[in-house]
């Protein structure tokens, strides 16, 4: 099917709004360790402008500290001015650091979520990307050019194995449950675990109507996304992940094999989850 | 009082559902966070009433009540889950003594119901405490000391 000019600037937008994404969670670690030295850079700073204004106008200081006179006299001068400066830079910093969270953190839910993955999908065969288990956080300022910036959205965040990392997929997640998208979308808003499963194979160009329009009902996704992705997976199983009470994301699993993914009573991935809350509580 | 936790077996209330998302009917689970792990008795010879504590995978704190002349519901700060029920043992049983979960059902499920309407979205919650409590309706609220 030959996909329309807007449907191709659509697949762009994500396509860099997905690698933005990547790049944000590649320098993260880096990111994080930055916003560490301007804090430690400005405590320093503080405390240097602090003693020297104490020091002002003391012969015995201003004697025993002749070598570094000139960045006393600087600390002095500039000091009172720099102070509400570092003052914004230390609050920012420690603002962003809280925003990005440690690096153990991510790392620890990456094990987290490996972990589950291969639990889930023990006893069902194929490459380790066929069955995937993602992250998705849900707030507003998700993607900013595939969708409108106040619209809250469900975008990945983390994923087990060390494919399909690029993750361009976002999912509207708005107040009105209705108007939820993707089987993200729908578990956000739902009041249980969403399982999907039996879907039919539309990776193909060759998917005919009648399967596509039934995975985009199944899945609560418009038949031109699932003309426009082609997704794989043929099977799904979704819960929210709550921090402190309060509803901070969903957690995705999806598999290539059309089987039900997760027991009767869904209870098999209760530490999984209590594992990602406790560590997203650490790092919020 | 009898105030050890009683740990709840998941599989024995498996509860699942189809709910309506925007017009896509869509097979549920519970989610982790509403299966209620374990309870416990306490009674209050003072009072006179018997309450029964949920604890659940996340913690919350106790924040609204829905008041009853026989069951009062404890809802959570932020969850909205069902941490407590209270159950006024001297208007339900005629002894004391002999006071068990089952007295309390009938005012339980009403009350559960009320509970439902504050909350839609924690209503399985409710529903599978209630279940719980069902299952073990046998247990006594109050523990006779003098045996």
């Amino acid at each position: 099917m030959a996909l329309g000019v807007s449907a191709k600037a659509r697949g762009a937008c994500r396509w860099i709004d997905g690698n933005l994404a990547a790049a944000f969670r590649w320098c993260r670690p880096f990111c994080y360790r930055g916003m560490q030295a301007v804090e430690a850079i400005g405590v320093l700073l503080v405390a240097g402008i602090a003693g020297a204004l104490r020091v002002e106008g003391d012969g015995y200081w201003t004697a025993r500290l002749q070598g570094v006179g000139g960045l006393l006299r600087w600390l002095q001068v500039e000091g009172r001015d720099a102070a509400p400066v570092i003052a914004v830079a230390l609050a920012c910093a420690a603002g962003s650091r809280r925003l990005i969270g440690p690096p153990w953190t991510w790392s620890a839910m990456q094990r987290v979520l490996d972990k589950w993955r291969a639990s889930a999908f023990s006893d069902v065969e194929g490459e380790v990307h066929y069955h995937r288990v993602t992250l998705f956080r849900v707030r507003r300022l998700g993607r900013v050019l595939t969708r409108w910036p106040w619209t809250r959205v469900a975008f990945p965040v983390l994923r087990s194995g060390h494919l399909t990392q690029n993750m361009c997929s976002s999912f509207r997640a708005p107040d009105d449950g209705d108007r939820s998208e993707g089987v993200a979308g729908m578990a956000f808003a739902a009041s249980g675990a969403v399982h999907v499963d039996e879907l039919p194979d539309v990776s193909g160009l060759d998917a005919t109507d009648a399967d596509v329009l039934a995975y985009a009902t199944k899945t609560k996704m418009s038949v031109a996304q699932v003309r426009e992705r082609r997704p794989q997976a043929r099977s799904f199983y979704a819960t929210v992940v709550e921090v402190r009470g309060k509803r901070w994301g969903v957690v995705v699993l999806d598999s290539r094999d059309p089987g039900r993914i997760g027991n009767k009573a869904g209870s098999e991935f209760e530490s999984y989850v209590l594992a990602l809350t406790l560590l997203l509580e650490r790092r919020a | 009082m009898a105030d050890d936790w009683i740990l709840i077996p998941r599989n024995d209330v498996p509860l699942r559902w189809t709910e309506t998302v925007g017009g896509t009917p869509v097979d549920m689970t519970l989610s982790p966070y509403d299966a209620p792990q374990a309870f416990r008795i306490a009674y209050d010879d003072r009072s006179k009433v018997g309450t029964i504590y949920f604890r659940y995978l996340t913690e919350d704190r106790a924040h609204r009540t829905i008041e009853g002349d026989e069951v009062t519901l404890v809802l959570g700060r932020i969850s909205n889950r069902l941490l407590e029920v209270r159950i006024n043992v001297q208007k339900l049983a005629a002894k004391i003594l002999e006071a068990t979960i089952n007295i309390a059902l009938p005012a339980l499920r009403r009350a559960l119901e009320s509970a439902s309407e504050v909350s839609r979205s924690r209503r399985h919650n409710y529903e599978v405490a209630g279940q719980v409590l069902t299952a073990n309706a046998t247990r006594p609220l109050v523990r006779d000391l003098s045996k």
